[in-house]
This record gives structure tokens, C-alpha cells and sequence, in this order.
């Protein structure tokens, strides 16, 4: 080391030759003093690597060591943390560090009781708006979840500093392949504990949350072997499948990189992810768990992604020789024990295609305890190439949809296509059990052939006259035969419900129910049947949660060789979802059957699928799917059916209806115009699904562009006319077209007659005993006394509005948070200062059920205006106005009765 | 919160004890935010030194309240902090791979090249020059910290220290053919 004992010296006689140019400095340097010049020389000599060394920062010089950094930083981070008291807790140590926070063994010591927590704290630095988002986003799954091999969350709090954190169930326990290879657990007992985790992943499935990053490390198992506990981890990418929730982007880096071994096709693609790809990372896990290899046995994070993307996996017993010792067997049987039943339940679980594998991860679990049980499992090897008879199902029962003005009457509501429906597939039934029903099938065609409405005939009373004939008859024709017996009470209650006679399909359901019980020799086939009777008597009568149940019960009994049967079935739990609005699920289910239907060549059953999945893709806001749907399906239905066809007519309805939940109102009203003259055709102009479709026709045309004010009363006033004449019309529609009526006048500027229209909705909807059409009612009634001065009778019916929307629907459901604005709304006009902060959480609060930059977002806005103006805080009241008025003139008619009344306050504001 | 502007007008004042008060809030906040942006990263570890110290002067300093000469003093004191950081972390990895061993200087001549355990010795080394060099040469010092620990500009070191830029250069250039040869001399 050169010295520094002489250091000024150096530094005075650097001074001098760094100002010198080369020669200068040569000669200059000759004139130092030896001892001198040999070190100032050595100095010079290091120039250019001392420019290279110190050109740029020290963190370029110490880039090879960043890496390193960040981790030391956040270890010493954790060791920061350690001691400290988060509410109720103190940190004890670090149990583990996921990408956005660290995990931490904490115990309670607020003295409540003796407990030891995890704790996971978002790291410091860390919280920007995305990740505190995704940090709350989990906690919030965390809390909407309550299953034993879920680990459960305790609370949440946040730091001084203002990081977020929740404090949840310690697990303890090691991945669940490691647990397995330890105690050398047999593949039965594997398959058992594995069971366990489809029921947890299930349990969050049917909360809406897919965990999206099941592998190993986030199942863990503890407990002894005889009684292992398994519990599900890390929600931390998990996703609420809510087309209401802000869904927080996954951003690859920072977050969390994928493990590509588990994860499903449509996770490394583009593919939509749903709980079909919670079903796919099952199907990885379980591969590991039998055969001890991951599904695919690429190297490099490359390979194993172009693998999952494009390759079959191999069939895991193929794969299972290495494993067999921790398995507590020998190669062969090993391979014995997995070839088979575990090969093709993996294979169906890890399919491409998300639709062709299991409908759920409760379903993959089923067949493994099939397996267990040695049941015959449902899934059969990749090679459906079955072709069979076409159905023509049903498409959509009653929805009360849509908008709370306007209300879209989404489905037909009996179509004859039931009918024939069930003849065909009665006689099908009876072809292939021939023996044990002789003669069942020239009964059925006998007394029902003339009741197929395809073949034009629909004279009630004859068809009335025939059912009758043939209920009054069944007791002596099956005395002896209670398989058949309940085979034809099933069919005729199938025409009962087609018929709207729930009543009367209800008791014959019920007797072949009965004799179903009495008879345990009955195939599961006609078990199934009978539960799919119920499920259609179910929708039609209006409880599509009942209809869930049956349709799964039905799909249950349901042998594995009925293809056509599960595809129809997956079809009908599709519409049962839809129905209770849950439109991802309902999507998931539809794909599903939709690929069963084209697997077999089942034309007509696709179509009605895709059908039925345009109404899916429409509220799940997908406009391309929607119209492609629309695509497909209406030149076939063309093609396929005549004229007056109900089921051709039903198809183009039903798309007309998904264009116009897009606000695609134009293409919606000629669908609805041609679906309208091929019902009249069929059914004649006084039929009830006449005037469901004369009231959606309106409702296209009324919110058209430019609106069709006129057409769109002319249609209403016709609906209306129908269901009034028909003797059960309040169950129908006619309350929602009472309310819609109410809504033309509305627009129109005509507040008597819309006035008078709501208090027809409210009487109709009460008489019909439907709450959810009569809050909507109330509430638009007390729109309109408040706008005509009365707030105090507005505020009584707008509060019964909220009452009861809240009590049907739920507190937070979008309809509950729209009446509530109305409620705020009377009540500001009489306290507006009081009721400022009410009227700011009811902006917030149609925010989050509508999104931000909905209008009726904007509505809440003006409303909030006016209690702002009227408070004396003009300057507020202006700017809110600003925001609001342009998104509300896009969305009113100019004439509409609340536009001017909004407008007379921009007025008031200056404006 | 500590108020981070008051302490750093004390700085310049001169006040007691102002900097021992500052220097810790500085530290926290500039490794706080390197390992934010590490984290942002991963796998491509890379830290732009002018942008760090900057984001910490926005995020504790009101620059309304200050001068020039405040938000070099500023920059400075980051500049330590940097040094600080990144010699803490070589002197724990050194430690910990080597068990508290003298460590051997291998400064590699491509600077990409080197692995992390070496680069670590190598700045261990020239931390240790680094205050030898402090002891003759104290300005020289804190130039070698301000330039190239803090990536302050020559304007701002000159500002920092009360020197002028020339001089400021002259020192740089001087410290840096000293450092240099000393690590060299070493290898």
C-alpha cells in the first residue's frame, strides 16, 4: 500500500502534473525526488482503471452483490420485527416470506387467552396501491372462507406505519407430498387425504375464489398419520371470480412468479381463469401424489411451459416405479394399484381444455371416493366419440333482470318443447331397457304423441283431456311395474310443468319421488330422471336454488354411460346458476356441458348451450362471446326449424335478450321482432311468452338510439293487455311491465302517467306476492312523489323499498344499494345538511356496486349535489355537477322527468 | 414523525447533535426504499444510485423549506448512508461465508465478472482505504463518498463540502488514483 505518511507531499505534486500535458508531466516528474516520483509515478500508472473503477456509482461496482442485499434487508427487516406488539400480538420469529409480506409466528399477549398465530405482515416499502390492494384482497378472501383444512382467519390490523397485516391459524405441518413420502402412506390413504383438499378448494369454489397456485408447499399436512390435518395456504393469488369485484391484476414479477409445473394451460396462455384451473392443479398435485413425478418431466422453466401448453401428459402409472417404496408396495403394484381408475381421473382433471375436465373440484373428489368405494368412476378415457339422439332443451327460465327501471324479462316461460322432449327420451329409455317396460314406449306415444306441440296441435283442452286420461290410467297400467310407474309420472309431470301447472307436476313428482323410494331395484338412471323432472319443476316454478340441487342430485345418480343425459343435465345446472345470478359459475358449467354436447355430435344441444352461454357471456359484460354466440346459433336455428318453431323461437329471444344486457338494443330489437312473429305464429297473440317478448321489444326500443318512445309504450300497453286477461298473469310479467310502462312516461315527461303506472306495479307486484317487483315499484313510485314535492311519502315508500330489497336480495346487493339511494334521496330533500354524509356513502357505495363511471354513480352524484346546494355549499355542489352532468345527458332521454330535474339544479348552481 | 426538514436546517446551523440525529432517518429511508426497488425486480438486481437518493430527499425533505446548499448537505449524508448500506451487507456476506476470516482482495479486471463473495472483499477493501485515506486526507474522503457512493454531481459535492468545483475535481481525481493503486497494490 502506498503511504500515506507523505500524503501532502503527493497530493501538492499531483496537483501540479495533473494540470500538465503528457511531455510537461514527464519532464516535470524528472524533477521530483526519487522516493517521491516513484510513488507519485505509481499513481499516475493506474489512470485509466482508476476512470473504469469509478465512473460510475458504487452500485454499479456492487451490482454482483444486490441480489444478496435485498434479501439481507428484509431479513433485517424481520429481525426488526421480532419483539414488536401488533394489536393483541407480539412477534416471536418468521415462519416463512411470500412475495408481498412476511409470515410470523406471533403470540397473544393481551392476557384474552394463551394462543400463538401466524402473522403476515406486508413488508415495509412495499405498499403501494397494487399490493395493498392484493393484501386486502386476500384477507378479505381469507375471512369469506370457514372450512376445516382452510387455514382460518383470526383478524387484521395495521402498523404505526400504516402497513396492513392479519393474524390467522399457525399452521404446522409439511407439504403434503413430503408428509405422504414420510410415512410411507399407501396410495388408498393418499388418495383420501387428497380427497380432503378437493373439499377445501370446493368449500372456496362455491365462495367465488380460485386459489390459482395450488402445489405442494401450499397444502401442508401435520398431525400423526392415522389422523392427518390438512390445511390449504396462500391465498395470496387467489382471484374472487365477481364480475362486480375489481379484479386486482396479477403483475408477474414483484409479486410472484408461477410455479409453471402446476400451473394449468390457460394460466401460461390467455385462457380465462376459473375454477376449472383450481381443478387442473389438483389433478398436478394428485399426479405427484401416486406417481411421485410431476406431470411432466421437462427441465427449465421453458420446456415445462411449451409442455403443459402442448403435450398430453403421460398416464401416471406409466410414470411409477421409483415411488413405490414410499408407497409401501412394489413397482408392479404400484403401477397395479394406479393404472386404471387414478390414471384417467388425473388425465380428466388435467385437461387442456378447462371445460372437458371435472365441472368442480367437489366432482374430482367424488370419483376418487367412487374409486375408493369401488364404484365405477365418471370419468371414462379421453375418447367420447358417441353419437346420439339431438334434445332440444330448455333454455332459460323467468329471470328478474337487468336494470331496476327497465326491467328485461329475460327467458321463455313455457314453450311446448318439454313435451316432446321427454317423449323421445322416454322412448329412448324404454328402447334401451326394453325388457323390463314392454309396451312403456307405445303408452308414452299413445297418450302424448298428441300432445307434441311440434306437431302444431295445441288445443288445450285435448291435450288437457289426453294428460288427464293418462294420469287417471298409470296405477292400472304399472301395477305391477314400479320402474315404469314412476317413469310415466316423471313424464307427466314434465308436461304439467311445460303446461304451468306446477301444482298439479308438483304431487306427480312427489308420487314418483315415492315410489322411487319404495323401489331400490330402480336404475340410477331413472333416479337421475326424476331428479331432473324436479330440477325443470324447480326453475319453472321459480326456485332455480332448488333446481341447483336437483339437477346435482340428478348428475349424481347418474350412471358414467349416459353422455348425452350429463350433457343435458350440465346444460340445466347452467340455467339453475344463471338464475341465481351467479353468472361465473353458471359460465364454468355452461362451457362444460357445451363441449359434452359437441363431443357428441349433438348439435341441437350445442346450440342451446351456446345459447344460454350468450346470456353468461352478456352479464359477465363479454361482447365478443355474446355475438358470436349469436353467430352460431342463428343461422342453424334458421335452418334447422320452420317458421313457427317455439324452439327457433326461444333461441333468437333468448340472444336478443343477451344483446340487449349489452345495451346492444338495435341488433337486440330485430332478434326480438322475429322471435315475436314466430311465437305469434305458434302460439298465437295472447300466449304469455307473446307478451314477455313484446315487453323486451320495448325495452330495446326505449333504450335504442334514438330511443323509440312510442314503439316502445305501443308494445308495453300490449304486453300489459295479455297479462291482464290471463287468469295467474301477476306471476308473470306483468308487474315488471306495469313498472316498465311507468318508465316511458318517465322519459317522455309525463309524470301523471308514469305516476299512475307505479302504483299499478305496486298493487299487481303485491298481489303476485313478488318483493323483488314491488321495491323496485315502491321505489320508483317514491321517485316520483318526490319529484312532485311530496318527500315525506316518498320517503315511506322508497324505506319499504330498501326493506324489502334488503331482506330478499341481501344489504349489499347492487338493487338493495340502488333503492337506497332513492331512500337517501327523500330524505336529504327535507334534511339536506343532515344527510350529507348518508348521501356520500351512498356514492361510495354505487361506486362499488356499479363500478366507477357508471351513471348511476353520476346519479348519485346529482343527488348529492342538490343536498349540497341546499346546505349552502355551492362551490361542492358545482364541481360534483360538472362531474356528473355529462355522463348523465349520455344516458337520459332528453324529456326523462329526473334529467330535468337535475338540470334545474345545475341551473340552481349556476351551471 | 421526526422532522427530518428542521434537523437538516439544523445541519446547516450547525446545531449539536443535528447530525447524529438526521443520519439514522436518512439510513432507514434510503435502505427502505433500495430494497422496495429491489424488490420490484427480482432476479435483475440492478439500483440507479442518483434516483435513490433523490426519492429519499422527496420523501423526507419539504424542499420548499430548504436551499441548495440544505438539499446537498442532504445528499451527502445519503451518500454516507449508501456507503454504510452496501458495506454493511459485504461485511455480514464476508462473515458469514467465511467465517469472520481475513478476506483476500481480488479486484476483478472486468467489473461484471466478479461473483458477489469477491465484490464484497473488493469493497470491504476499499471501505477500509476509504478511511484510511480520511485520516491524511479528510476532504478527500467525503469527496470519494459524495462522487461515487452517492452519485452526487461535482456542482453538489462542491456545494456539500464548501469547496469549490474545481477543487473538488482535482480531490476526486487525486483520491481515485490513490484508492486505485492501493487495492491494486494489494491483489
Amino acid at each position: 500500500m502506498s503511504s500515506l505518511d507523505r500524503w501532502a507531499d503527493v497530493s501538492a505534486a499531483l496537483d501540479h502534473l495533473l494540470d500538465l500535458d503528457a511531455d510537461d508531466r514527464a519532464a516535470a516528474l524528472q524533477r521530483l525526488e526519487p522516493g517521491l516520483r516513484a510513488e507519485v509515478e505509481a499513481l499516475l500508472s493506474h489512470s485509466e482503471e482508476a476512470d473504469r473503477l469509478f465512473g460510475s456509482p458504487a452500485t454499479t461496482f456492487a451490482a454482483p452483490l444486490l441480489g444478496g442485499l435485498a434479501a439481507d434487508l428484509d431479513r433485517l427487516e424481520e429481525e426488526d420485527e421480532i419483539g414488536r406488539r401488533l394489536g393483541p400480538y407480539q412477534i416471536e420469529g418468521v415462519l416463512g416470506r411470500g412475495g408481498m409480506g412476511t409470515v410470523y409466528l406471533a403470540r397473544r399477549v393481551d392476557g384474552a387467552f394463551d394462543q400463538t398465530v401466524a402473522l403476515k405482515l406486508l413488508r415495509r416499502g412495499l405498499d403501494t396501491d397494487d399490493l395493498l390492494a392484493r393484501f386486502r384482497a386476500e384477507r378479505q378472501i381469507l375471512a369469506s372462507l370457514d372450512h376445516p383444512a382452510i387455514a382460518r382467519l383470526y383478524d387484521g390490523g395495521r402498523t404505526d406505519d400504516g402497513r396492513p397485516n392479519y393474524a390467522m391459524e399457525r399452521v404446522e405441518g409439511e407439504p403434503i407430498t413430503d408428509y405422504c413420502d414420510r410415512y410411507r402412506l399407501p396410495v388408498r390413504a393418499r388418495l383420501r387425504l387428497f380427497a380432503t383438499v378437493c373439499g377445501a378448494v370446493h368449500h372456496a369454489h362455491q365462495r367465488l375464489v380460485v386459489h390459482r397456485d395450488l402445489k405442494p408447499s401450499n397444502v401442508l399436512v401435520g398431525g400423526p398419520p392415522e389422523a392427518p390435518v390438512v390445511k390449504l395456504l396462500d391465498f395470496g393469488i387467489a382471484k374472487v371470480l365477481d364480475p362486480e369485484a375489481d379484479d386486482v391484476p396479477l403483475t408477474r414479477t414483484g409479486v410472484r412468479v408461477l410455479t409453471p409445473e402446476y400451473a394449468a394451460p390457460e394460466q401460461l396462455g390467455q385462457g380465462a381463469v376459473t375454477t376449472a384451473t383450481d381443478v387442473y392443479g389438483l389433478g398436478a398435485l394428485l399426479y405427484e401424489m401416486v406417481a411421485g413425478e410431476r406431470p411432466f418431466e421437462e427441465v427449465g422453466r421453458r420446456a415445462v411451459e411449451a409442455a403443459v401448453l402442448s403435450r398430453e401428459p403421460a398416464r401416471p402409472s406409466t410414470r411409477a416405479s421409483e415411488a413405490a417404496p414410499t408407497r409401501s408396495t412394489t413397482p408392479d403394484r404400484l403401477r397395479r394399484e394406479i393404472a386404471g381408475d387414478v390414471d384417467v381421473i388425473c388425465l380428466k382433471a388435467l385437461r387442456k381444455e378447462p371445460e372437458r375436465r371435472y365441472a368442480s373440484a367437489e366432482a374430482l373428489g367424488d370419483d376418487l371416493q367412487r374409486h375408493l368405494d369401488g364404484r365405477p368412476v365418471r370419468a371414462q378415457p379421453d375418447t367420447l366419440g358417441y353419437r346420439t339422439r339431438t334434445f332440444v332443451r330448455r333454455h332459460l327460465g323467468a329471470v328478474a333482470a337487468a336494470a331496476a327501471i327497465g326491467l328485461l324479462l329475460v327467458g321463455l316461460a313455457a314453450t311446448a318443447t318439454w313435451a316432446a322432449v321427454t317423449t323421445e327420451r322416454q322412448r329412448q329409455t324404454a328402447a334401451e331397457e326394453r325388457d323390463r317396460a314392454e309396451g312403456l314406449a307405445d303408452y308414452l306415444v299413445g297418450v302424448l304423441g298428441e300432445a307434441n306441440p311440434y306437431q302444431a296441435s295445441t288445443d288445450s283442452l285435448t291435450v288437457d283431456g289426453l294428460v288427464a286420461r293418462g294420469i287417471a290410467t298409470i296405477d292400472e297400467a304399472f301395477a305391477d311395474d314400479p320402474v315404469s310407474r314412476v317413469r310415466t309420472l316423471a313424464a307427466f309431470a314434465a308436461i304439467q310443468t311445460e303446461r304451468g301447472d306446477h301444482a298439479r307436476a308438483d304431487s306427480l313428482l312427489t308420487l314418483a319421488e315415492a315410489t322411487l323410494d319404495a323401489t331400490p331395484e330402480a336404475p340410477a338412471r331413472v333416479a337421475s330422471d326424476v331428479r331432473w323432472e324436479r330440477a325443470r319443476y324447480h326453475i319453472a316454478a321459480g326456485d332455480p336454488a332448488a333446481a341447483e340441487v336437483s339437477y346435482r342430485e340428478a348428475l349424481d345418480r347418474l350412471g358414467e354411460d349416459a353422455p348425452e343425459t350429463r350433457s343435458g343435465l350440465t346444460n340445466g345446472l347452467g340455467i339453475a346458476l344463471l338464475n341465481q345470478s351467479r353468472f361465473a359459475e353458471a359460465d364454468s358449467v355452461l362451457r362444460i356441458g357445451l363441449g359434452l354436447a359437441r363431443d357428441l355430435g349433438d348439435d341441437d344441444g350445442a346450440m342451446a348451450t351456446l345459447t344460454n352461454l350468450s346470456q353468461t357471456a352478456a352479464h359477465l359484460a363479454d361482447t365478443a362471446r355474446t355475438r358470436a354466440a349469436a353467430r352460431e346459433v342463428l343461422p342453424y336455428v334458421r335452418e334447422r326449424y320452420g317458421a313457427g318453431h317455439p324452439a327457433r323461437a326461444s333461441a333468437t329471444f333468448t340472444l336478443g335478450t343477451s344483446l340487449a344486457l349489452l345495451d346492444l338494443n338495435a341488433e337486440a330489437a330485430v332478434l326480438f321482432r322475429e322471435a315475436l312473429a314466430i311465437q305469434r305464429r305458434a302460439h298465437g297473440d295472447t300466449h304469455p311468452d307473446v307478451a314477455m317478448m313484446r315487453n323486451n321489444l320495448a325495452f330495446a326500443l326505449q333504450n335504442g338510439e334514438p330511443p323509440d318512445l312510442e314503439g316502445a309504450l305501443e308494445q308495453f300497453e300490449a304486453a300489459r293487455t295479455i297479462y291482464a286477461d290471463l287468469p295467474n298473469g301477476e306471476a308473470l310479467g306483468w308487474a315488471a311491465t306495469e313498472n316498465n310502462i311507468g318508465t316511458v312516461y318517465e322519459d317522455a315527461g309525463r309524470a301523471p302517467e308514469a305516476t299512475e303506472a307505479y302504483r299499478r306495479a305496486v298493487d299487481v307486484s303485491v298481489r303476485a306476492a313478488s318483493p323483488i317487483d314491488e321495491a323496485i315499484a315502491r321505489r320508483n313510485l317514491g321517485k316520483m312523489l318526490l319529484l312532485a314535492g311530496r318527500p315525506p311519502l316518498a320517503e315511506r315508500e322508497t324505506a319499504r323499498a330498501v326493506e324489502i330489497m334488503a331482506e330478499t336480495v341481501g344489504e349489499d346487493h347492487p338493487y338493495t344499494i340502488l333503492m337506497e339511494l332513492n331512500a337517501v334521496a327523500a330524505r336529504a330533500a327535507q334534511r339536506p345538511q343532515a344527510t350529507l354524509p348518508d348521501l356520500r356513502r351512498a356514492v361510495e357505495r354505487t361506486d362499488s356496486a356499479f363500478g366507477a363511471g357508471h351513471w348511476r354513480g353520476a346519479l348519485a352524484r346529482a343527488v348529492l349535489a342538490e343536498a349540497l346546494l341546499a346546505s349552502g355549499e355551492r362551490e361542492d355542489a358545482r364541481s360534483l355537477l360538472g362531474e356528473a352532468l355529462p355522463t348523465l345527458r349520455a344516458h337520459f332521454a332528453p324529456t326523462n322527468l329526473v334529467w330535468r330535474d337535475i338540470q334545474a339544479t345545475a341551473r340552481a348552481a349556476g351551471l | 414523525m421526526p422532522d427530518t426538514t428542521a434537523l437538516l436546517l439544523d445541519v446547516r446551523a450547525d446545531a449539536p447533535g443535528a447530525i447524529d440525529a438526521l443520519f439514522p432517518l436518512v439510513y432507514d429511508e434510503l435502505r427502505q426504499i433500495a430494497r422496495a426497488r429491489l424488490r420490484a425486480s427480482p432476479g435483475n438486481a440492478t439500483l440507479d444510485t442518483v434516483a435513490l437518493v433523490n426519492e429519499a430527499y422527496v420523501r423526507l425533505v419539504d424542499g420548499t423549506r430548504v436551499t441548495l446548499k440544505d438539499r446537498s448537505h442532504f445528499f451527502a449524508l445519503a451518500a454516507r448512508a449508501m456507503r454504510f448500506t452496501l458495506v454493511d451487507y459485504a461485511r455480514r456476506r464476508s462473515a458469514q461465508k467465511r467465517g469472520g476470516d481475513a478476506v483476500r482482495v481480488t479486484l476483478d479486471e472486468r467489473i461484471d465478472a466478479a461473483s458477489g463473495d469477491d465484490r464484497a472483499a473488493d469493497l470491504l477493501a476499499l471501505d477500509a482505504a476509504l478511511t484510511q485515506l480520511a485520516a491524511a486526507d479528510e476532504r478527500s474522503a467525503r469527496v470519494v463518498e459524495c462522487r461515487f457512493f452517492g452519485g452526487l454531481t461535482v456542482e453538489e459535492t462542491a456545494e456539500a463540502l464548501g469547496a469549490s468545483p474545481r477543487t473538488v475535481k482535482r480531490e476526486w481525481q487525486k483520491a481515485r488514483l490513490w484508492l486505485t493503486h492501493t487495492l491494486r497494490s494489494d491483489g
